[in-house]
């Protein structure tokens, strides 16, 4: 204890660090704002249209949360201010894992030594308020944090459960737990290295804070029936029952790490206590070794050096979760599935293009084709070829209203040019049939199947050249909508790498 | 029944050729089909434990077999499904409830509960309090189980021996007896049984809560029987449901395929029939003037008159003809009888084909005319050959694809619903 008190704090000047991170959210802000979605290319009725909007739509969400989810972090930054001075272990494990018993049993150890102890909770704005000494329970009893001062340089911050049944208690436990320097990571004997808790301590293992297991609880009673009545007496585990289940824990959480990404070597040895056995024979020397708080108060020391690296940049920790996680995270988890529904959308759009065109062609056709033959007889009695041909047109344009509105009406077409108008070169016309009669030529009648044929090879052709044109017009669309998902994408990796170079540097040894 | 003390693993279900065309329609009822070969073989009946590792299933199963037939150590120790019979029931002891590292408890966890179990015993030591949010969500799983397929789950509190007291583990047996209102709790401590039962020392057998826990269990395994009955009547009766709901759909969609088939069908003979009988008409008039069919007399050695009235005659017919291949043009465009020009590369979907191939190339007189228009059976011909064609065409094609796949679709769930069982008993 005495030397825990000795430690001697060091800080360094985070000024740099926390005016890069400030230069790295308004270049964020800036280069989304820049990278918006254009709604030009496809209506905003349409599948696409409507994604775009989605996307567009998170990006504004996420920008205007940004102030109050910096307000949110004050509490955190003021708790990190007023235990400046201390290094602060996070003890952490499920409701049943024995938190508060170990917490109250160092805090009268401490306060055994002539050390002043102080027990707090913290209000919502990070302020610690003193309270009574923790309650002990087998049902969860810790709806909030809170924390022992030990002497003037430890810290236990005890939080409610991270997965405790109400998701309240986490949201809370995780305003609070980056003041932490290290953490203790207590599991009961009863079900030792249950390592999937692991997952929510993620968060902080990425910083770098040291990891101990605490195996807590390793005693257990024996019963025997004497003279008609059960007798009941509690021991500590067995040295061999006890340095089995540290083997187990220590190569079940190194795999989790492993399986987690995360550094290995941030696992201390896991040791094993008996709150409950240190506490007979009123604490004594012999009772409190063989309970294990011996190894306990080694383990602390030995944790006290690295925790300090992670306290001299605390600040600027503090800051870079925040950004990491809350800014770029919730953008990440919003807009990432958002621009990649958008994607997909887009391939499907882009694979059915040729069969959308190719039905349009065929429904146009079918349109015109079959009003010929009346055209021809209305307009044969003049010979007026021209005058079909108008027709034709009149109904091309009308026909072709329609068969686009039925197959391509999620685009704005026309943006450049409407497809060129039906003139064909009116080469070809009604054939007179002539026949001699006695030496004059004399017309006996009118024969249209050249010009029928004429026609029905112009429309085709009119109809392959317009048909190209739409599908070509709806694919520039679409192209429209991938260059700007790709711009968008490039701001958010471009911010992903700063940041980890913010980070790298951070860390970096000095 | 002789004992097979060997612990060993237990088949993993292989899927019987038998469920195929069910699993074909009903991919996602395997679990339940698996389910059905387990009860279908008619085993001994099924006592699995669940629950955390270390919480104290081993010793359990221990001492309801009355023999160390499963490894116990105080750390995790059950990663494999393990089984063993005994007094006519097969035990199954599942390895820990929590996540491990490596994701192999699970695929293991699930046969053992899920597939092969008849009772479940859910095992929670009395130490670690309530019931955590996972174990809550198991327990809620199991009851809703429990309730539709009627197999039991007995809660067992363990290791009472390790509370401090009574009052201590009375707290924690009516903390989660109100996490999960209704259910029995057996609240038991194997250590007291097995010293007990050693030192014959009756207080501690009497306090080990074995023997009321063998007593329920004795019941359940009575109503084995009954629940296996009820849930391969139940698993049945399920799949039948579900693949004549999926049957009627089928037929449904088949059956409005086919009247799609069918109205379009009429639309083009109808159409047809009208514009033959127009075109008819308009014939009649050009081919039923008096006289000799001139346009047959060929204009050399004939009088003046002949040779245009030959002429005016051929100009007429010429006319007419036209007139007539324009607007069965016009007709076949309408119907997708003939495709765009560039697609006119397939024989079916060109229209100069298809009207060649029915019209013929040859020059027409007065008699073709008329038998091809004016006469019944010529313009049945014409009717039958354009319809030819028109089932040729894209879109008749695709259509016709579109109901041989949901006939087949249909096909293959009357031959699942062939291959279900009738009766209760698979």
């Amino acid at each position: 204890m005495a030397e825990v008190e000795a430690v001697a704090l060091g800080s360094e000047d985070l000024r740099p660090a926390l005016a890069r991170l400030d230069d790295w959210l308004s270049s964020l802000g800036a280069g989304l704002v820049g990278a918006c979605l254009s709604t030009a290319a496809l209506r905003e009725d349409s599948e696409i249209g409507r994604r775009i909007a989605a996307a567009n739509a998170v990006i504004d969400t996420c920008i205007s949360d940004w102030p109050r989810q910096r307000d949110a972090l004050r509490p955190a930054e003021a708790l990190a201010r007023s235990l400046d001075q201390a290094v602060v272990l996070l003890v952490f494990g499920k409701f049943n894992a024995g938190k508060s018993s170990l917490c109250n049993l160092m805090a009268d150890r401490f306060a055994a030594h002539g050390l002043e102890v102080n027990s707090f909770h913290l209000d919502a704005d990070g302020r610690l308020e003193p309270c009574a000494r923790f309650t002990e329970g087998a049902i969860e009893t810790t709806s909030r944090i809170q924390g022992i001062r030990l002497g003037q340089r430890l810290v236990l911050l005890d939080t409610p459960g991270l997965h405790s049944a109400t998701g309240e208690h986490a949201a809370l436990t995780r305003r609070f737990v980056d003041c932490a320097d290290a953490v203790l990571w207590l599991t009961s004997s009863s079900t030792p290295g249950q390592v999937q808790e692991l997952e929510e301590l993620a968060g902080e293992l990425r910083r770098a804070k040291p990891l101990l297991p605490v195996i807590t609880r390793s005693d257990r009673y024996e019963e025997d029936e004497i003279d008609g009545a059960l007798v009941k007496l509690m021991r500590n585990k067995t040295t061999a029952d006890r340095s089995g289940q540290e083997a187990d824990v220590a190569e079940r959480a190194r795999d989790k790490l492993a399986a987690l990404g995360l550094d290995v070597a941030l696992l201390r040895p896991p040791l094993s206590v008996s709150v409950h056995m240190a506490r007979a024979e009123e604490e004594s020397l012999a009772a409190m070794a063989s309970a294990g708080m011996d190894r306990l108060y080694a383990a602390l020391r030995a944790l006290v050096s690295p925790a300090l690296a992670y306290r001299r940049r605390k600040p600027a920790e503090v800051r870079l979760r925040h950004l990491d996680e809350t800014v770029l995270g919730g953008l990440q988890a919003l807009l990432r599935p958002a621009l990649e529904q958008l994607n997909a959308a887009l391939d499907d759009a882009t694979a059915q293009l040729d069969l959308r065109g190719t039905q349009m062609q065929e429904d146009v056709w079918r349109a015109i084709v079959p009003l010929l033959p009346d055209l021809l007889d209305a307009h044969a009695p003049e010979r007026d070829a021209d005058g079909v041909r108008r027709s034709v047109s009149q109904a091309l344009q009308s026909a072709w209203g329609e068969a686009r509105d039925a197959h391509f009406s999620d685009y704005r077409l026309g943006r450049d040019g409407q497809p060129a108008p039906f003139e064909p070169a009116p080469d070809i016309g009604f054939e007179e049939i002539v026949i001699e009669v006695e030496g004059t030529r004399q017309s006996v009648g009118v024969d249209a199947t050249r010009l029928h044929a004429a026609l029905e090879r112009e429309i085709g052709d009119w109809v392959a050249v317009a048909g190209d044109h739409a599908r070509e017009e709806c694919a520039a669309c679409l192209r429209e909508v991938m260059a700007d998902v790709a711009r968008l994408d490039a701001v958010l990796r471009a911010h992903e790498a700063s940041l980890r170079d913010i980070r790298n540097d951070l860390r970096a040894p000095a | 029944m002789p004992e097979d003390a060997s612990l060993r693993q237990p088949p993993t279900s292989a899927r019987p050729a038998r469920w195929h065309d069910v699993l074909c329609v009903l991919p996602h009822r395997d679990g339940d089909l698996a389910r059905l070969d387990e009860l279908a073989a008619a085993d001994a009946p099924v006592v699995t434990v669940i629950g955390k590792y270390n919480h104290g299933k081993s010793r359990l199963l221990n001492e309801l077999m009355r023999r160390d037939a499963f490894a116990v150590a105080d750390r995790r120790q059950t990663i494999q499904l393990a089984e063993c019979r005994h007094a006519g029931v097969r035990w199954l002891d599942a390895p820990g409830l929590d996540a491990d590292v490596a994701g192999e408890d699970d695929r293991h966890a699930f046969r053992a509960v899920w597939l092969a179990s008849d009772i479940r015993l859910f095992v929670h030591a009395a130490r670690e309090g309530e019931l955590d949010a996972a174990e809550r969500a198991l327990v809620e799983t199991l009851r809703a189980d429990s309730h539709r397929t009627r197999r039991e789950t007995l809660i067992v509190v363990t290791q009472a021996d390790q509370m401090e007291d009574d009052d201590a583990l009375g707290r924690v047996v009516s903390a989660i007896a109100d996490q999960v209102p209704g259910a029995g709790l057996y609240v038991v401590s194997s250590t007291r049984h097995r010293r007990g039962l050693e030192d014959a020392k009756t207080l501690l057998i009497q306090r080990s809560g074995i023997p009321e826990l063998e007593r329920a269990l004795a019941d359940a395994l009575a109503r084995v029987p009954a629940a296996r009955a009820h849930e391969a009547r139940l698993l049945l009766g399920e799949i039948r449901a579900e693949l004549e709901t999926v049957r009627n759909a089928e037929a449904e969609t088949l059956a409005s395929l086919r009247q799609q088939q069918m109205a379009q069908r009429h639309a083009f003979d109808d159409g047809l029939e009208t514009l033959l009988a127009v075109i008819g008409g308009d014939m009649e008039e050009v081919v039923s003037r008096a006289g000799p069919d001139l346009a047959l007399v060929a204009d050399t050695g004939r009088e003046r008159y002949a040779t245009t009235a030959a002429k005016l005659e051929r100009a007429r017919i010429q006319v007419a003809y036209s007139r007539a291949c324009i607007r069965l043009d016009g007709f076949l465009a309408g119907h997708g009888v003939s495709g765009l020009p560039q697609e006119q590369q397939t024989a079916a979907g060109s229209l100069n084909t298809v009207m060649v191939a029915v019209m013929g190339v040859s020059v027409k007189f007065r008699a073709d005319l008329r038998r091809m228009f004016c006469e019944e059976a010529g313009r049945a011909r014409l009717q039958a050959a354009f319809a030819h064609y028109f089932e040729l065409s894209r879109s008749r094609a695709a259509l016709r694809d579109r109901v041989a796949e949901a006939s087949a679709a249909l096909d293959a769930t009357d031959r699942a619903l062939a291959a279900l069982p009738a009766d209760a008993a698979p």
